[in-house]
């Protein structure tokens, strides 16, 4: 089944073109890498999914379905910000979320904080960036949602943390979901990924299986992607 | 949907609201002790009452003031993300803020009853304060219908005023820059617009009844609330630009 098509998906900022004319579909139970350089449009394409951006022209469809509040109740993102309360601790964030979200795994979002021992009374803003983020990805994370859009889930943290959050990701999704990872950090998130989707100029340049890359290639998807994006 | 987000919206406004209605409330005390055991006089006294006079006379302009940066922060800054991530209509994120707005409209008057009564208890004689409470039932029916129009009339412009605020930030946030300025700008236009089509002259032309307001005092806030959501519905849900 297809969780995420987009067809002619354009966006414009002004006379700047973010997406041009992006064609693309993502079958479900796969994890993909949404890869490009910063600017390519990795973070536009996702918050179109998301609902946060109208497009300019084309169409994006979650689960055959225009974005509106039923795609958000199927979708599961994790923004490349923090965007949670800062005033509010994770047990709070816990609760908000298991109130707003049907699909919330309220157990498994605790079993998560525990094993990274979280203290649930902190609020956000004592807390360290990469905490947060944790925080944030176990929350993303712990819903039984379609499709996941992470959007740069690792950028902020150590070697350590990112291991930590690839295993999370991978160990936590639904095998009939999808997984969307934008990221730069390629060599980090490429041993996880099934389909690597290269973007470039808001344009897609490349959509295909991880080990049909390496194939065709005889390259890694990191090498590929430094040959096809070299300044 | 609708409950869920109130419930969180007045949370994240209590945090600040019930510390500034506890301050005003402290210092009426404060002050209002210190006029009963005849300290009303020195620096402190002087420091005090200033503080008090302060508190209470922009307690309502606070209240309104951290109302729409509710609003800003919860929707247009990076808690947008999680907003609009929600399963939720954009109407039912407009609607949660006004009504939010009217709760703490209602907490507000109800802390400044509460500094009244302190001062009367206090200050005043218990007999006069009886007195004062016994002579509010003598009177007629007019004036409880004058006083319940006022507080109609009150409650919907502060609704539209609040309104007004919400259309004109969503406005300013269809720019990719200076947004913060495009958004004062847009209220001042609209508060002008407004006074240019909509002149209270009218008022005192109304030869009706003097126990009932103008009808058209009530329509004015109400469709101009109308017109302001309408906006700032179409240009969270159509145009939405969270960068």
């Amino acid at each position: 089944m297809e969780t995420l098509v987009c067809d002619g998906l354009c966006k414009y900022y002004g006379n700047v073109k973010a997406l041009d004319r992006v064609d693309l579909t993502l079958e479900e139970g796969k994890i993909v890498g949404l890869l490009g350089p910063n600017g390519s449009g990795k973070t536009t394409l996702i918050k179109l999914a998301s609902r946060l951006l109208v497009p300019s022209g084309g169409s994006v469809r979650i689960c055959g379905e225009t974005p509106s509040e039923i795609t958000k109740a199927m979708v599961s993102y994790l923004p490349d910000r923090n965007y949670l309360p800062e005033y509010m601790n994770s047990e709070e964030l816990v609760g908000m979320y298991k109130d707003f979200f049907a699909d919330f795994d309220e157990q498994r979002a605790y079993q998560m904080l525990d094993s990274l021992s979280i203290d649930l009374k902190m609020p956000l803003r004592k807390m360290s960036k990469g905490t947060k983020e944790k925080v944030q990805l176990i929350l993303t994370m712990s819903r039984r949602a379609k499709l996941y859009l992470l959007d740069e889930p690792i950028a902020g943290v150590d070697p350590a943390a990112r291991d930590y959050i690839l295993r999370t990701i991978i160990s936590n999704y639904d095998e009939t979901a999808t997984v969307l990872i934008s990221t730069h950090l390629i060599a980090d998130v490429e041993n996880v990924l099934d389909e690597a989707v290269f973007l470039k100029e808001g344009k897609i340049v490349l959509h295909q299986s991880v080990d049909e890359i390496k194939e065709n290639t005889g390259k890694s998807v990191d090498e590929y992607f430094r040959e096809v994006f070299r300044c | 949907m609708l409950g869920k987000l109130i419930k969180y919206d007045f949370r994240a406004l209590a945090r600040n609201m019930f510390p500034l209605y506890g301050l005003m409330i402290a210092l009426t005390l404060i002050c209002s002790l210190m006029i009963r055991f005849n300290l009303d006089r020195g620096f402190v006294f002087g420091i005090s009452v200033f503080a008090w006079i302060v508190s209470m006379s922009s307690s309502f302009a606070v209240t309104v003031i951290l109302v729409v940066l509710r609003f800003y922060n919860g929707l247009l800054k990076n808690e947008g993300y999680l907003s609009f991530a929600l399963p939720v209509k954009t109407e039912t994120h407009i609607l949660a803020k006004v009504i939010n707005a009217l709760i703490w409209a209602v907490m507000e008057a109800l802390a400044l009853g509460i500094c009244v009564l302190i001062y009367a208890f206090t200050v005043a004689n218990l007999l006069d304060v009886m007195e004062a409470f016994r002579y509010l039932f003598t009177l007629d029916a007019d004036f409880y219908l004058s006083l319940f129009q006022m507080m109609l009339l009150g409650t919907l412009e502060l609704v539209c005023s609040i309104c007004l605020f919400f259309a004109a930030l969503s406005a300013g946030h269809l720019f990719d820059r200076h947004q913060k300025l495009a958004a004062g700008i847009f209220v001042v236009a609209m508060y002008i617009l407004r006074v240019f089509l909509f002149p209270s002259s009218f008022v005192f032309e109304y030869d009706g009844h003097m126990s009932f307001l103008h009808p058209l005092l009530f329509v004015i806030p109400l469709l101009l609330s109308g017109i302001y959501s309408l906006v700032t519905w179409f240009i969270l849900d159509r145009h939405l630009n969270l960068q």
